[in-house]
């Protein structure tokens, strides 16, 4: 049988709490960013705006096709290169918000796509014009149908930033093996990260479970 | 039948529509006057419906004017959403917003659009779904509607916005015929009133029963016109004969078995 060093854990736990909390505090912001990005680059696509419909495809392709990992060197190694100071936590959401961007931005397109186009015929023939429609017809259906994907999203970044260690952000990832390497309790360590990984992650996931159910009871376009 | 007032409502002259190559619409004019129901006819692929389209400018075309009440419609309108909203348009497909309760369908654009006040607006629109026989569906949301209920409320949100005229693109094509009935008793209710229709449908005892004047549309353009008694029954040219005979029935052969 295997024995746990309680009195270890117990000693690190709030080493492990603080982690935690910059992980999610990290997550967050990143996945905020994300969704901004994720919009603006939807809206570029989806009404196919010259020239800078361009650069955002080329940006999915690059985002998407990189790991993130890459991307984080790039922008903590590379901003400095050409005058940007910046820090890791800066780092971490910049990375989070360039990775998850694309992955926001294709699923907003795609909501907004399945949306029949003669559903928007149908708002402008009564005299809605292009703001309204997209804020009063378009969105609400495309938010319901993308909005599975959105959430398989939250939890993909999330799980993600746990590559932040090789920018020295002191996260989940990095306490596991700072005290692997330190004390060789690598049981105990890996055990905590696990729990604290599922405590961030399990009311992410249950919430979107609800959420999803709850637009779909609404009677939006699903 | 009284005689419709000599107004035009909507004017459109030498109007030609092309999907790329494809001329759909030939050098068309038609003048629609006020209180008028035309019904229009003519094959699948005629053009009929992008008529419709073009007059709602969800098509932008190639040459021509279209005017509503002197003022042009096109896609380039600096006014296209007060246009529009003068124009009731009902799609085959209902269209209704399916994120949206019945009422909130029919109020969002007279609260959004013309900035009513919820109150006013929401008086009306009860009115019109009682009249239309859907008081109680008022909090309903589309997906719990049949066919002929959704395309009523489809009718009464296009009522709401006050339109000058009213446009129906073939709105009983998608509904079991047991639903027929009830959709074009609103629109036979529609023209007592004395609005102004332009009704594309594949009904014709309908077609006869409602229209002031019948249109035919052959090869993108209006082949023949006249009363519904003129074109039912002694239509002038050979397509508006051929495309009737595909509304009768005759066995050729009667095979005698045994």
């Amino acid at each position: 049988m295997m024995l746990l060093n309680w009195e270890f854990i117990a000693k690190y736990l709030p080493l492990y709490q603080k982690a935690a909390y910059l992980t999610a505090k990290i997550g967050f912001a990143g996945i905020i960013a994300a969704v901004a990005v994720g919009l603006i680059c939807a809206f570029v696509q989806y009404y196919k705006i010259p020239v800078v419909n361009k650069f955002v495809s080329v940006y999915i392709e690059l985002s998407r096709n990189t790991p993130l990992l890459v991307q984080l060197f790039f922008i903590y190694y590379g901003l400095p290169k050409i005058g940007i100071k910046t820090n890791s936590e800066v780092c971490g959401v910049a990375g989070l918000a360039f990775l998850g961007g694309s992955y926001m931005s294709e699923a907003f397109r795609s909501g907004i796509e399945a949306v029949e186009p003669i559903q928007e015929e149908s708002a402008y023939s009564l005299g809605l014009n292009k703001f309204q429609t997209m804020r009063y017809v378009i969105l609400p259906q495309a938010f319901a149908i993308s909005f599975p994907a959105f959430m398989a999203n939250v939890i993909f970044l999330m799980k993600e930033t746990s590559v932040f260690s090789v920018i020295s952000l002191m996260d989940l990832m990095f306490t596991a093996k700072d005290l692997i390497g330190l004390y060789y309790k690598t049981t105990e360590s890996l055990l905590l990260l696990v729990v604290f990984y599922m405590l961030i992650l399990l009311p992410i996931s249950a919430l979107g479970s609800i959420l999803e159910r709850k637009l779909r009871r609404a009677g939006f376009g699903i | 039948m009284p005689e419709p007032v000599l107004t035009p409502v909507l004017t459109i002259e030498h109007l030609t529509k092309k999907f790329g190559d494809l001329t759909v619409l030939s050098d068309l004019s038609l003048q629609v006057h006020e209180g008028e129901v035309i019904v229009i006819l003519g094959a699948s692929g005629c053009g009929k419906s992008t008529l419709l389209r073009c007059i709602n400018a969800l098509e932008n075309i190639q040459s021509g004017e279209i005017r509503l009440n002197g003022e042009i419609i096109s896609q380039d309108s600096k006014n296209l959403s007060r246009i529009r909203q003068q124009i009731g348009m009902v799609f085959q497909s209902y269209e209704l917003f399916p994120h949206l309760s019945v009422l909130a369908n029919i109020l969002l654009a007279p609260m959004k659009v013309q900035k009513r006040s919820r109150a006013s607006a929401e008086q009306e629109a009860l009115s019109l779904l009682s009249r239309v026989g859907l008081a109680e569906k008022a909090n309903s949301f589309p997906r719990q509607l049949s066919g002929g209920q959704k395309q009523r409320v489809a009718i009464v949100r296009a009522l709401c916005m006050h339109p000058k005229i009213l446009l129906f693109d073939e709105i009983t094509a998608a509904l079991d015929p047991e639903m027929v009935r009830e959709v074009l008793d609103v629109i036979l209710d529609l023209a007592e009133q004395g609005r102004t229709m332009l009704i594309v449908t594949h009904e014709m005892q309908f077609a006869q029963a409602v229209a002031d004047r019948v249109i035919f549309l052959d090869d993108g353009n209006i082949k023949e016109q006249g009363t519904p008694e003129q074109f039912f029954n002694s239509p002038k040219t050979e397509r508006a004969k051929k495309f009737l005979q595909t509304f009768t029935f005759k066995r050729k052969n009667i095979k005698i078995s045994g």
